[in-house]
């Protein structure tokens, strides 16, 4: 998590215009699961790859470790589907015979497997063209433009925030008792582990306290006003993310050739 | 004390658990006046200032600001809060926006102050602090001293009448430092009041106009810094030491070395009141 948050604020992309980035996530979210198509999901996770990579400075090895993530995730869930059951023997492979079932793989389900593995990874990708490029206040930002509730926006704001402090607390309790001897021992590791929980609540309690006392100290009438940063809209990023999905639809209606290549 | 900015009067104030954190504080600040108050760990600072816009209510005594009552209700709490700034002394406890730009511009907006406005006073706050490159960082990334600055920068950009800045130095670099006093002192020159907590003594006598010391909840001295760190007794008292500017310049005198009329307050007063042999 922190490692994606930081990317994000680094990003080259960082004052683009959140709505774009998350316009054009949404649009490649709907032609990937609409268009289904084994080629547009590679074009896809290749061209993100590239875009990520080779233009908004994000390191491959960071982008393939959190590609590695849900892969993993993915690809058990796909070997289930892969596997499939038939009376005949015929086109299952290896053919396991249980329970008065051939039980094995056929070509049709392990393309639909391949199918369904590529799909995910596609839409996988393109939340991380968003992730890795936009920090989440702009996203809630965005919220705020399309007139969401002040409460809910300003509470996810303040949430997201708190996660961030939440977990620095808690490591830094637990660094705290390390280096004065805790968690030694299985009684150890309780009554250290017990100790940084109620610690930590108690710290957290305090700590919003105090904060809500900074936020009346500055005014606070109930909603979160801040000003918003100043995004960039550039009429060529709109053009090229047009073109971009504008051709992986092209690509699919009348590119046939291309998916025979694949 | 209804003349002055703000004024306190046999302030009490016990925290919940019983600890008497003020006990009868009695105290005065004129306009336009840079105050200083010290005093060791657990002296009651942070719970003075926490009376001085309202966020505590004392238990007995009063706090007069421009010559009035503090009334308690939210209307009268956010007319004051709009003119007392107070920046804490633990500056994550501050900070609740994860942009450093929107953290800064949030007292602001509350003002009601206009966006564009608002967008040139952080830009203008920033670069006088020299944090205008954090702007584009998370505050939940920065360092230490480095929420301090932006905890600083979002109650400076709002120009209060009064500013109070619970220990604004501790755990900044020098430069930084230096930057922000030299912030503080253009808002004093503007006519606006400082309070700042230290326990840096060459600081608060160099800089304050009025000091205050305090200890276990009471006041020992208030008065110019030169009337209050000559009080050796009251110094040792609050675990203090003379500030080394006024301590070498006794000595001098004593020794006829220097002038004895007045003391200096600055290294070139101190200059100028070397006799030459
Ligand atoms: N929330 C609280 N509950 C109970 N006691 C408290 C609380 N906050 C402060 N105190 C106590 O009140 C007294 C005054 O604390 P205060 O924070 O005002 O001191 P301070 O002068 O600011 O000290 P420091 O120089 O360490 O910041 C201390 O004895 C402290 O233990
Ligand atoms: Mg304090």
């Amino acid at each position: 998590m922190n490692s994606i948050d930081q990317a994000a604020y680094n990003s080259p992309w960082y004052l683009l215009h959140p709505a774009v980035k998350l316009g054009l996530t949404l649009a490649i979210l709907v032609v990937v699961l609409a268009l289904d198509s084994r080629t547009i999901s590679c074009l896809v996770i290749l061209a993100i790859f590239a875009l990520l990579v080779g233009k908004a400075r994000v390191s491959w090895r960071l982008y393939l470790g959190l590609m590695a993530i849900p892969l993993v995730f993915l690809t058990v869930g796909c070997v289930s589907v892969a596997i499939t059951n038939s009376t005949l023997s015929t086109g299952i492979w290896p053919g396991v015979y249980a329970g008065g079932m051939w039980w094995g793989v056929s070509p049709q389900s392990l393309q639909e497997a391949i199918n369904l593995l590529l799909r995910s990874l596609a839409c996988v990708s393109a939340m991380y063209l968003l992730a890795l490029t936009t920090p989440v206040v702009q996203l809630v930002y965005v919220l705020r433009l399309f007139k969401l509730p002040g409460v809910a926006v300003d509470l996810m704001g303040l949430i997201y925030m708190n996660i961030f402090i939440f977990l620095q607390t808690a490591q830094d309790i637990y660094v705290a008792q390390q280096s004065r001897c805790g968690y030694r021992g299985f009684a150890g590791h309780l009554t250290s582990l017990t100790a940084l929980l109620s610690n930590l609540f108690i710290k957290n309690l305090q700590r919003s306290n105090a904060c809500y006392d900074a936020l009346l100290a500055r005014g606070f009438k109930g909603s979160l006003q801040v000003l918003d940063e100043q995004y960039i809209v550039r009429p060529l990023h709109l053009a090229l993310s047009g073109m971009f999905i504008a051709s992986l639809i092209l690509i699919h209606s009348y590119g046939g050739w291309i998916c025979t290549l694949i | 004390m209804h003349s002055d900015l703000i004024a306190a009067e046999n302030l009490a104030y016990n925290y919940q658990d019983g600890t008497r954190a003020l006990d009868g504080v009695t105290l005065s600040l004129p306009h336009n006046a840079k105050a200083a108050i010290l005093g060791p760990n657990g002296a009651g600072k942070s719970t003075l200032f926490l009376h001085f816009n309202g966020l505590l209510r004392p238990h007995s005594g009063l706090v007069y600001y421009k010559g009035k009552a503090l009334q308690y209700h939210t209307k009268a709490l956010q007319v004051l809060r709009r003119e007392v700034g107070i920046v804490f002394q633990n500056p994550d406890n501050q900070l609740f926006s994860s942009s450093v730009f929107q953290d800064i511009s949030f007292g602001l907006m509350n003002q009601g102050c206009n966006p564009a406005e608002a967008r040139r006073r952080v830009e203008e706050v920033g670069s006088k602090l020299g944090i205008e490159p954090l702007f584009s960082k998370p505050t939940h990334f920065l360092s230490v001293g480095q929420k301090k600055m932006v905890a600083l920068a979002g109650v400076l950009v709002m120009e209060p009448e009064l500013i109070i800045c619970d220990e604004p130095t501790a755990g900044l670099d020098p430069g930084n430092a230096e930057r922000f006093m030299r912030v503080l002192d253009e808002l004093h020159r503007q006519g606006k009041a400082m309070v700042i907590s230290t326990h840096d003594v060459n600081l608060a006598y160099q800089w304050a106009d009025v000091v205050w010391l305090l200890n276990k909840g009471k006041v020992l001295a208030q008065g110019s810094p030169v009337e209050v760190f000559s009080q050796r007794e009251v110094l040792k008292a609050a675990r203090l030491e003379t500030p080394w500017l006024l301590e070498t310049w006794q000595e001098m005198a004593a020794l006829g070395l220097a002038s004895p009329n007045l003391p200096p307050r600055s290294k070139s007063q101190f200059r100028q009141t070397l006799i030459k042999p």
